[in-house]
């Protein structure tokens, strides 16, 4: 039964339109707006470190850009010129998240461009309409997402070694409170400051679990590349690090958009979950009728 | 018909064909070259590690995955890009598209956030005043930070600070949202850490900018 899930979800039609629906939907709005936002370029870095960047600030330019991008997300959607499209939306995307984080601003998207990357590579490797490349499509950023949680893994290994959850289970609370102290100045909301506050003696009083839970996103995280292997694991491996993204955001009031929407459209596809789940329903009410 | 484009299996059916004259080669260059790399380690320490250490790391790994074996197999059918991507990023660093995912990789007791001020220390809401956030400003900040220590590595924290500071009251104040009642901005650094249980915090005004002049 989980077999024929995976399959739906992850290799149907309809489960990739939904893959793709959703990837677009928070691709282009993020992504749209750290190109429409940037306006100088102090610390360049990526495509930006390579080429002058300054050429796509005018307005105009990010108008044309802007309107690429809503154009290569409707191609993409209708599956035309894949292949064509995917390298345009690739491209596009480093070029917005170069200027973005050339700005001086880090909001960690890197995977809102690997997870073109990957589809493209799988088009211009497979033949069209094979089985292969229904497989691949998929497979290649599901492949590149559980690299990056691997490499978080690496960098927290290289960091701080086996001591990270230990440390976090004393300092995290710090770390925590930064997220609402930054919603404070931002509104001056008194509300925000106390929520903060709460927090932060929530985890002080209870470093064990805060420690458990630490140990246990490391383990997600240092394992993650099984998901590649099996789509059932893939879909246990969503649902894993969904929880450890919900701890992040309630903790630590953060959402890494780039990566947290790559992995969730591509691991668990939950526009895909509702359409199945209703197509059930409606498979189900039909019979008792 | 043919599932791919090009027959991406010809070098390792090559590598296949030739296992067994390639292993015992690998073998016996790798066990000479792993003695003379721990004879060095153990006279130089870390040192010993050079760039032909992990070429010849990499050149195994590569071996090891080319194995015509079905456990390899399957590892190069689910894995490559991946692990192409593991490798890529930790050669390149921090240069989008590749990155090191270096958020909250160590932990420690203190946190640190910007908060702009009037003359007499009240707070300002950035929001909705100026074309920018809180924690946008404070991403400047480290950005700064790092381009300052690069250039030059010699100046106090004080100077260091009062030059990032100049930048960022200077980018607030050219956004195109700017409007402030006040005449004189401050910018403090606000620096919190755990100390008996109780978060504390220790502010320092880092750049203060009279707007009349």
């Amino acid at each position: 039964m989980l077999k024929t899930l995976t399959d739906n979800l992850f290799l149907s039609k309809q489960g990739w339109l939904c893959i793709k629906l959703g990837l677009v939907l928070h691709w282009l709005p993020d992504v749209g707006l750290m190109l429409w936002q940037a306006d100088a370029i102090p610390f360049p870095t990526g495509l930006c470190a390579l080429v002058p960047c300054t050429i796509f600030l005018p307005t105009a330019v990010k108008a044309m850009l802007l309107v690429l991008m809503v154009a290569g997300s409707i191609f993409y959607l209708l599956e035309k010129r894949m292949s064509a499209t995917l390298a345009l939306l690739a491209v596009l995307s480093i070029i917005s998240i170069s200027l973005h984080e050339s700005g001086g601003m880090f909001l960690r998207a890197s995977l809102y461009s690997m997870v073109w990357v990957g589809q493209l590579l799988a088009y211009l490797i497979y033949m069209p309409n094979s089985a292969e490349l229904v497989r691949f499509r998929y497979q290649f950023p599901v492949q590149l997402i559980a690299a990056t949680y691997t490499l978080a893994a690496i960098s927290k290994y290289c960091a701080s070694g086996l001591h990270w959850p230990a440390d976090g289970a004393s300092y995290m609370a710090v770390q925590s409170f930064k997220g609402f102290a930054y919603a404070y100045y931002d509104a001056l909301d008194p509300k925000t400051m106390q929520k903060g506050l709460e927090v932060v003696a929530f985890m002080v009083d209870h470093s064990a679990m805060i420690y458990a839970l630490l140990a246990g996103a490391l383990l997600v995280e240092s394992t993650v590349l099984l998901a590649t292997l099996d789509r059932r694991i893939t879909l246990l491996y969503g649902v894993l690090l969904f929880l450890m993204h919900m701890g992040i955001y309630f903790l630590m009031d953060i959402i890494i958009a780039g990566t947290y929407y790559s992995m969730l459209m591509f691991f668990v596809n939950p526009l895909g979950m509702v359409y199945f789940g209703f197509m059930a329903l409606k498979k189900s009410l039909g019979r008792k009728k | 018909m043919p599932s791919t484009y090009f027959d991406r299996h010809s070098l390792l059916q090559w590598y296949a064909r030739h296992l067994k004259p390639i292993a015992v080669t690998i073998t016996l260059v790798l066990v000479a070259y792993a003695a003379w790399e721990t004879y060095w380690y153990l006279r130089v320490g870390s040192a010993a590690i050079k760039w032909h250490t992990y070429a010849a790391a990499l050149g195994y790994v590569l071996f090891i995955v080319a194995l015509p074996v079905p456990a390899m197999h399957f590892l190069r059918k689910h894995l490559w890009l991946g692990v192409l991507y593991i490798v890529l990023s930790l050669a390149i660093g921090e240069q989008h598209p590749f990155t090191l995912v270096p958020m909250y990789t160590s932990f420690i007791n203190e946190a640190r956030v910007l908060s702009l001020t009037t003359a007499n220390g009240q707070p300002i809401a950035l929001k909705g005043k100026f074309n920018g956030h809180s924690g946008g400003l404070m991403h400047r900040y480290f950005a700064k930070l790092n381009a300052i220590q690069a250039s030059n590595p010699n100046l106090t924290e004080k100077e260091q600070n009062m030059i990032i500071g100049s930048f960022l009251i200077d980018e607030i104040t050219n956004s195109s949202l700017a409007s402030c009642s006040s005449d004189t901005l401050q910018l403090y650094l606000l620096t919190y850490h755990l100390h008996d249980h109780q978060l504390k915090c220790s502010p320092t005004l880092i750049y203060a900018k009279d707007l009349n002049r």
